[in-house]
């Protein structure tokens, strides 16, 4: 979705037509959601958060200025509540939950390509991680930001945003490379 | 396996899809109306008002300046000195700095969105880096902007960040809004060094790098030095300095530190006409070279510090250190050009990423 898209949504949504709200969902939904579920680890939390996410965007769509760049709006109001969420629920996830986030919970949706995977899951990945590099590979991957997105989102300068991202990946070849991944 | 194919691993693994996506808006759908019914029918008195408050307001304002104009004329004709406005400049900037460093400060808060949609004004044409890009450093280089490779300085060479920043100057006819000025800045405000050197008495020993990572790879140690006094013979410089701390691997820190206790100063050699002034704090990349410690970068400007704990910084620096705000047009025997305030734990990235390097 281009800004000028975003802009003519959120001029519905201020006008109260829904389907302003809609064409958000069907460019943004899996994307947030897919982010929430990478920080809270649960499908049903991940769910819950991003129909919170909608709604907070139908009641604060005035408040986006034309121009400020949406995906980094949305990621950070996104971003700011899964912490918020952490922080009330305490980081740790239940042993369900982490084992509903498992590729193999998601049965109707996985794909052969799932199954290549085996149980590595986006947690024990990122977990090698430090937490800004995970912040960058979520924000990168799952809610797939541009770097400069992510570095408006972070307030961190791009090239350290690119910097880290890099090593990441770099990290986790390494130990996918020792056999210390899956 | 390489970088692309882990990532394209991780992107598997992530790749999840909202399970029900049409019950999910479903629900979403369903909580909308009441939101809807009390967004609409709470604001209308609420911006009556406030239109009337801002009516009252602009008035109330409008009869201050009409008094405050009608005050101030005659003492504006009794002529206020030069120093009084000089005073008031130089009051104003330093506190936009302190108002711009309480904003990056507020960075970790989650105060949500008001203070979050604020922080995204930065132009939104420029080009995003790969993601896939080739992941070796002159892939960083590139995306490190600004990157002219490893230039060979000559004298007057276009290509140079000196002749970018210069031209920017010229362009915004140094006239731009919030942006600070050198004489600003808590440094000594003593007469330049290059005020007493012709300006083309130095030529040439300038080897060029003038991109972030050929510095840092480049770099053996970072020290943090105050400029005691420079001597000048033909066309190089040799400056001696005191040694706050040097950083770097145990070998060449320690070298740095046994020289400095040996010979009471630290001394460097540099044929670059950024010149470090007496007196001045500095942050210098160095390397053992033919001459002794050099400078890494004689291309670029050094950071320098100031005395309220703030760094300035080259426009090269500024992808790597701090998000460059704050911007300061400085002197040069050229022209002038514009460099950047930043916090000094903004170098946290900067060793992040130097140490980086060198521990591969």
């Amino acid at each position: 979705m281009t800004d000028a898209e975003f802009e003519a949504a959120v001029g519905k949504i201020r006008a109260g037509d829904k389907s302003g709200l809609r064409a958000l969902y069907e460019a943004y939904g899996d994307k947030m959601y897919r982010l929430f579920l990478s920080r809270v680890h649960s499908h049903q939390d991940a769910e819950d958060l991003t129909s919170e996410l909608f709604l907070k965007l139908w009641e604060q769509a005035g408040r986006y200025r034309p121009g400020q760049g949406h995906c980094a709006w949305m990621a950070t109001i996104a971003r700011n509540m899964a912490t918020d969420f952490q922080r009330h629920h305490g980081r740790m996830m239940p042993v369900e939950d982490a084992e509903a986030a498992a590729p193999g919970a998601l049965t109707e949706h996985t794909t052969a390509e799932d199954t290549v995977l085996g149980d590595m899951q986006a947690a024990d990945i990122l977990s090698s991680l430090s937490e800004d590099e995970q912040e960058i590979v979520r924000l990168h991957i799952a809610a797939e930001l541009t770097f400069r997105e992510i570095a408006e989102v972070l307030r961190r300068p791009l090239g350290t945003v690119t910097w880290k991202y890099r090593r990441a990946m770099d990290r986790l070849r390494k130990l996918a490379e020792e056999g210390r991944l899956a | 396996m390489t970088r692309e194919e882990m990532e394209a691993r991780c992107r598997k693994e992530m790749q999840h899809m909202i399970p029900d996506k049409e019950a999910l808006w479903a629900r979403i759908e369903d909580s909308l109306p009441e939101q809807t019914q009390t967004e609409q029918e709470a604001p209308k008195p609420r911006i009556r008002m406030t239109v009337i408050y801002r009516a009252m307001a602009g008035v109330a304002c409008l009869m201050l300046v009409v008094a405050g104009a009608s005050l101030i004329a005659p003492l504006r004709n009794a002529k206020t000195t030069d120093t009084t406005m000089k005073n008031n400049e130089a009051a104003a900037p330093r506190d936009a700095v302190q108002d711009n460093a309480a904003d990056q400060a507020d960075g970790g808060a989650y105060a949500e969105d008001d203070a979050a949609a604020e922080a995204y004004e930065e132009d939104e044409a420029a080009p995003a880096p790969a993601a896939d890009a080739a992941p070796d450093r002159d892939d960083m280089r590139q995306e490190f902007g600004n990157v002219n490779g490893d230039v060979q300085f000559s004298a007057g060479a276009s290509a140079s960040p000196k002749a970018d920043n210069a031209a920017d100057d010229a362009a915004d006819g140094g006239e731009d809004d919030g942006m600070l000025d050198y004489s600003d800045l808590a440094v000594p405000q003593d007469t330049p060094l290059y005020d007493s050197i012709a300006p083309d008495s130095l030529k040439g020993y300038r080897s060029g790098y003038s991109d972030p990572i050929t510095i840092l790879d480049e770099t053996t140690v970072f020290a943090k030095v105050t400029i005691d006094h420079a001597d000048q013979s033909e066309d190089l410089l040799y400056y001696y300095m005191d040694l706050d701390w040097a950083r770097g691997s145990d070998y060449y820190a320690d070298e740095v530190r046994e020289e400095y206790e040996r010979h009471g100063s630290l001394s460097i050699t540099s044929g670059s006409d950024y010149y470090l002034e007496p007196g001045h704090t500095y942050l210098l990349p160095l390397f053992y070279g033919a001459d002794g410690w050099m400078l890494t970068c004689d291309c670029i400007a050094p950071i320098e510090y100031t005395s309220d704990g703030m760094l300035l910084i080259p426009a090269e620096w500024s992808e790597i250190i701090g998000d460059g705000t704050t911007r300061v047009r400085c002197r040069v025997p050229w022209g002038s050009e514009t460099r950047y305030l930043v916090k000094e734990d903004a170098l946290d990235d900067l060793f992040m990423i130097w140490e980086d390097i060198h521990g591969e």
